[in-house]
């Protein structure tokens, strides 16, 4: 492959990897079954990124594994501004490469695409899919960089790093949650956990009983403050009871712990409401349309995987936009008049004022629910 | 001083001016890409550029992978931290990287003058360089030298400027014709000067790391001893010993231009061998040399600054030395 026998797409694709995995010490490649690509929106890639992914197309790159890419950035409009022609010229510019790469549908949850089994060899780049994957399902995947996933879809093949050897003997810390009331809360304790221990992987207990979205939102959250590739829950994470904590120190995080990052809302007079980063599930999707009436002020957005299509006009009149293969996070919002987002993600409220330019507040989905409903 | 390859490809020999940055690099923000300077200080084209290492958004690659297209890239990259954004910008963009071991041996080489270096069999050595000015009399060779002498100080090379004929006493039995010459025994006199010159100063300059510029070196002997008749192939010949320049430069001007600058300049009459009919057939010999890709041609009949400015592009392009940017 390496010689160019199969192009030089491939070639090129693996020349990286292998030069990769030799630097960071993995002494061998291994075959993968998936590939997540990150690095999609405009905004973050720029015109660098849209040149080296236009150049890969050109010179015959294909996708020679099942392939999902990250969300694009968010070309909805807000209230009466939208991005100028050239921003979604460029944007589309960059989707419509991959998709000739054969990206199969633009999510940061690429396990409601296609779901991973256990045990199974994966090229993820996005930080909290790649948490997911190895922490919900027992899947197998490096946090590869965004370049890395992007040819480990063309060569089929990544480096063999820690986390294709399964999980580890044992754990530095042994982590207690107190009980999350709301996903959002799952999420705080995500960003607190991993703030807390540099790159250790933790042992998590206190959300085995939960839905999977509050795993997905404090999976998220901690891959926002924690370097590493995988945290074991204790009775989610396939083979968790093999993990030895006898010499792990044991961390407590209670309600209280996490009470500091709701912070009061000052001067967000007409918000932009933000719900699904990660994005939603369907049933997450359709739990919130079922309970949201008119939004009062401001706009809420929803933000979903591409494979679920266009949501048909369950907006109308409601000041609620749905945005398919969108990602609010990653989009200079405020390029379009947006100075604060409320939202319920943990995630978003570390990146959205890094990314989109914009003051977040966190808030729970409970809440979040009831400030844009109201009863006309 | 040890450098560590990363990846098995095999890395020619490259060879440009040292660049150290003691800082981690952020390639998005800290390069500007239109023009790949680095942070507000130097430009990173055709460098060997050492740092701390890569940090920041995973974009990095990206602008690295940019610069490379737009010929604005460093020759090979050096870090001290390997990580995997250091690795995929490199990889992706074809760039020779390295581990050094430690970072401050490397910057002590620059601050020594030791700034041009090549990398080769996965160590980091200072090497000197041979740049050999041509030309016919009163081109301008000693005032074009002296300005690069300068020059190359100024960035923070180590650099000396030397002259052929050498020796005095060579020099001498030119100038008082007490000897009869033929233009072979003129010829293997100069050739003998040279090969002594080279043997016992330059080489010496060239191994501590200096970069020499030589006003004439042997295309003067195939140009102006071929000018009284000798055969191209024995003037090369009996000079094939001799080391080949890393960067020669004709400087071109018309032989009765050239020689009213000198009369003028100097107030004095002309030399042994400054005689117009066998300059001007020595300017075709040097030309005949410039069309085979021996020589590089610079108009010195242009303003001064623009000759300068093309002999420093000459210069730049081969060693890679950044000279227009410390000092034109």
């Amino acid at each position: 492959m390496l010689s160019g026998e199969v192009g030089e797409a491939v070639a090129r694709a693996m020349d990286v990897v292998v030069k990769v995995g030799e630097a960071l010490g993995a002494s061998r490649l291994v075959e993968v079954s998936h590939a997540h690509v990150s690095g999609v929106s405009y905004f973050n890639i720029g015109d660098f990124g849209l040149e080296f992914i236009e150049d890969l197309l050109d010179i015959g790159a294909r996708f020679s594994v099942f392939t999902t890419a990250n969300p694009h950035a968010t070309l909805l409009s807000y209230k009466t501004r939208s991005f100028d022609n050239w921003i979604s010229d460029k944007q589309s510019r960059i989707v419509s490469a991959l998709r000739q790469m054969g990206v199969k549908s633009f999510t940061c949850t690429p396990y409601y695409v296609r779901r991973p089994s256990l045990g199974e060899h994966l090229a993820w780049a996005e930080s909290s899919a790649v948490l997911y994957a190895n922490s919900v399902l027992g899947a197998m995947t490096n946090r590869e960089p965004g370049i890395v996933a992007l040819l480990s879809g063309v060569t089929g093949r990544t480096y063999l790093g820690d986390a294709h050897t399964g999980l580890p003997h044992e754990v530095e810390y042994a982590v207690e949650i107190e009980k999350p009331e709301d996903p959002s809360e799952a999420g705080a304790y995500g960003l607190l956990v991993g703030e807390s221990l540099g790159n250790s992987i933790p042992l998590v207990n206190g959300l085995a009983s939960y839905p999977e979205y509050y795993l997905k939102e404090f999976l998220a959250a901690f891959a926002t403050s924690s370097p590493t590739y995988l945290a074991v829950l204790y009775g989610i994470t396939p083979g968790y009871r093999e993990v030895d904590t006898s010499s792990a120190e044991k961390l407590v995080f209670k309600k209280s712990d996490i009470l500091k990052l709701y912070t009061e809302m000052t001067s967000c007079s007409t918000p932009l409401y933000l719900i699904g980063c990660p994005h939603l599930s369907l049933q997450e999707l359709s739990d919130i349309l079922g309970k949201v009436g008119r939004v009062r002020s401001g706009e809420l957005w929803l933000t979903i995987g591409e494979h679920y299509g266009q949501i048909a006009d369950i907006e109308n009149g409601r000041n609620i936009r749905i945005a398919p293969g969108g990602c609010a996070v990653t989009t200079r919002l405020d390029l379009l008049g947006v100075d604060c987002v409320i939202t319920d993600s943990a995630k978003a409220l570390v990146y959205l004022p890094k990314l989109a330019n914009v003051r977040a507040f966190l808030v729970r989905r409970s809440e979040l629910l009831k400030m844009v409903s109201s009863i006309d | 001083m040890p450098l560590h390859p990363v990846g098995r490809a095999i890395v020619a020999r490259v060879c440009g001016r040292l660049i150290t940055y003691s800082r981690l690099i952020s390639p998005l923000g800290d390069i500007d890409v239109t023009t790949g300077r680095l942070k507000n200080t130097f430009t990173i084209r055709n460098k060997i550029v050492a740092v701390k290492g890569f940090t920041g958004s995973t974009v990095g690659p990206y602008v690295i992978y940019s610069l490379k297209k737009r010929n604005l890239a460093p020759r090979a990259l050096i870090v001290e931290q390997l990580d995997v954004n250091a690795v995929t910008s490199a990889v992706i963009s074809g760039i020779p990287l390295f581990k050094a071991d430690n970072l401050s041996d490397i910057e002590k080489l620059s601050e020594e003058g030791l700034a041009l270096v090549c990398i080769e069999s996965d160590k980091l050595v200072p090497r000197g360089a041979l740049i050999a000015i041509e030309g016919v009399d009163g081109a301008g060779k000693t005032t074009i030298s002296k300005y690069l002498l300068e020059a190359l100080r100024k960035c923070g090379f180590r650099a000396v400027y030397t002259y052929e004929p050498y020796y005095d006493a060579i020099r001498k039995i030119f100038e008082t014709k007490n000897m009869d010459l033929t233009p072979e025994s003129e010829a293997l006199l100069l050739v003998a000067d040279r090969y002594s010159h080279i043997s016992k100063v330059v080489k010496r300059e060239l191994e501590s790391g200096s970069i020499v510029i030589l006003d004439r070196y042997k295309y003067s002997t195939i140009a102006y001893q071929g000018a009284l008749g000798l055969s191209h192939e024995w003037l090369r010949e009996v000079q094939k010993y001799l080391p080949d320049p890393d960067v020669a430069i004709y400087l071109d001007i018309n032989p009765v231009e050239g020689l009213k600058r000198k009369v003028e300049s100097k107030s004095r009459s002309l030399t042994y061998f400054e005689n117009v009919e066998r300059i001007e057939r020595a300017r075709e010999i040097y030309l005949d040399m410039v069309s085979k890709g021996e020589l590089a041609l610079v108009d010195a009949s242009l303003e001064l600054p623009k000759v300068v400015e093309k002999v420093v592009e000459i210069i730049d392009g081969k060693l890679g030395l950044g000279l227009r940017e410390c000092a034109l």
